[in-house]
């Protein structure tokens, strides 16, 4: 598995660094429309595969749930919006939603981890979290304050970010511009954190959890404590990106369901887990993928996905990024 | 005479019909580099799962240093200076040999200190740099574990866990699938370290258990058979009987 994050020499990360993020900040100066939209919508969903990253790469918990703490951040923005509405109300609305997720993964994740449930079974007590959210979320006794189907719709969902009382931006849902820097400038903050956890003891740690949890139990760690943390975080990210996505797209029980969770974990295979780097570019390819795909073959692109990603499981099972250790290993074996 | 380091007292454990460990009474005292041996099934891995709180007895108790320590969690009865080596080299084979050894050093430290991890632990380093000299890996930290020769990576385990200068240490088989060489090699490891610890060791080896053997336990379906020096029990017939004749039930 090869570290995107250490690739090359200092000076070359450096200049690339760089390139990426005039890139990045140029980008809706030259896009279309349609384009910037799809592009922070991704980048939210980048966000959401990085915190899941977090959990699998590094740590080997694999959360089939995972897109429900973004539901999580999304609705609680959404309703705080409904429901409020004073200078910072949006603030107020992403911190409740973060709030909540870390609350909600502490205490899940301390019956979880002090009871031991690991591998397989963590997967499916993360998954049975989708079918519950799922009909919460469609409850038609909930209606009037979840949307059922149809979710948080209408305009009271714009808000107003910046510093109240100095410099405020409306976003709503056309503002291409406010909305793609906000999730920029989102997605560069908890990329920082990450690259910056996952540097950390504390990173080490967790990826020695994930090679050897008995070893590290015998050194005095107590592994579940760690467990609970890292979740804790990786849900706050998650509920982080849910929030910020708010007026790109709809805010519905969707985010519940199992093809949408899923999918956070084929973005991260396709890319490279365990890499921060692999589960943004894999978000990137498979999305815009789909879009192309779905245009040319109305009815095959689900299908022809599915196969995709097959191979890429198959035959790369390190992702997108492990195809550079791949190159290096067989250029050196054939020199 | 001084408290024993650790005591086990009519210790008991049953997996379903069979009896693993059958009331067995241990004592050992500080300082002690003490030799365990018994055909397989004896119950010796058992026993050490017993004392690290892998597994919870049936009835008696775990002493250590005056201490009850029967029901701690295995992080628990880390901290409290008892340490392990499996008998499968148990290490982080996806991370360097320095890695590991940092790891092994943080392990009595909170989650906070090490998100926000400040380098002043100079003292931390010393101690690894002094454990890789008694482990015999100095210089090569940023190895890759899993590069590592089988020896290499049970004298890699041995130095994780001496970490935190543990009062016992538990080797299990610790020279088990080694060449003859490294097999003397971790011999005098082990006696290096047996000078400021105690020491319990599983061991089959009978060159092993002739170099550093002080005094020896047999056990023998989950209880003790004999103890003795070496000579004493080479010479035991009862032993050698459970070895040779009746091995194998």
């Amino acid at each position: 598995m090869v570290d995107p994050l250490t690739w090359g020499t200092k000076r070359t990360r450096r200049i690339l660094v760089v390139v990426i993020l005039l890139a990045m900040g140029v980008f809706p100066l030259v896009g279309d429309d349609y384009n910037i939209v799809l592009v922070s919508r991704i980048i939210c969903l980048s966000i959401l595969a990085i915190s899941l990253d977090l959990l699998w790469g590094y740590t080997g918990l694999l959360s089939f749930g995972h897109g429900v703490f973004f539901g999580i951040g999304s609705y609680s923005l959404g309703l705080t919006l409904k429901y409020f509405s004073f200078p910072g109300v949006a603030y107020i609305g992403v911190l409740i939603g973060i709030s909540v997720s870390i609350i909600a993964a502490t205490i899940l994740g301390y019956f979880l981890f002090y009871g031991r449930i690991s591998g397989v079974y963590f997967c499916i007590i993360t998954l049975a979290l989708t079918t519950i959210f799922f009909s919460v979320g469609n409850h038609p006794g909930l209606f009037h304050i979840l949307g059922g189907n149809n979710g948080l719709v209408g305009p009271f969902l714009y808000h107003k970010f910046g510093i109240p009382g100095v410099w405020e931006y409306q976003r709503t849902m056309v503002s291409y511009l406010a909305n793609y820097y906000t999730a920029l400038v989102v997605f560069l903050m908890v990329f920082a954190f990450c690259y910056y956890l996952v540097k950390s003891p504390f990173g080490k740690i967790l990826q020695a959890l994930k090679n050897n949890e008995d070893r590290l139990e015998y050194l005095g760690y107590n592994v579940a404590n760690f467990k609970i943390v890292i979740f804790a975080i990786a849900c706050g990210l998650a509920a982080l990106s849910g929030a910020i996505s708010v007026p790109l797209q709809t805010t519905n029980p969707v985010v519940f369901g199992l093809s949408f969770n899923a999918s956070i974990i084929i973005w991260i295979a396709v890319g490279g887990r365990g890499t921060l780097l692999g589960p943004a570019i894999g978000t990137l390819l498979v999305n815009y993928m789909e879009i192309w795909l779905s245009s040319e073959f109305q009815y095959l692109w689900v299908f022809l996905m599915g196969v995709f990603f097959i191979l890429v499981i198959v035959f790369q099972p390190d992702g997108l990024l492990g195809l550079n250790l791949r190159l290096r290993k067989l250029v050196r074996s054939n020199a | 005479m001084a408290s024993p380091a650790i005591e086990l007292k009519n210790l008991s454990k049953r997996f379903g019909g069979l009896q693993v460990i059958d009331h067995l009474d241990l004592t050992i005292k500080p300082g002690e580099l003490r030799c365990i041996i018994g055909p397989n099934g004896a119950g010796k891995t058992t026993l050490f799962d017993l004392i690290t709180g892998r597994i919870k007895p049936d009835e008696g108790q775990v002493i250590f240093e005056g201490r009850d320590i029967t029901y701690l969690k295995p992080y628990n009865v880390s901290r409290a200076g008892i340490v392990r080596k499996f008998q499968i080299p148990s290490v982080f084979d996806e991370l360097t040999i320095l890695e590991n050894l940092h790891i092994a050093a943080h392990g009595q430290q909170g989650i906070g200190s090490l998100i926000f991890y400040r380098r002043t632990e100079t003292s931390a380093l010393d101690r690894v740099n002094e454990i890789m000299e008694v482990i015999h890996l100095s210089g090569r930290g940023d190895e890759l574990v899993k590069t590592l020769s089988h020896g290499e990576k049970q004298w890699l385990e041995i130095g994780m866990v001496l970490s935190y200068k543990p009062r016992l240490i538990l080797l299990d088989e610790p020279t088990a699938g080694m060449s003859a060489h490294d097999t003397m090699e971790t011999s005098h490891i082990i006696r290096e370290i047996s000078r400021s610890m105690t020491a319990v060791v599983i061991e089959h080896d009978i060159k092993f258990l002739k170099e550093l053997a002080e005094y020896v336990t047999v056990l023998d379906r989950g209880a003790v058979l004999a103890e003795g020096t070496f000579q004493e029990i080479e010479a035991n017939s009862l032993v050698r009987d459970v070895y040779l004749g009746r091995g194998g039930q």
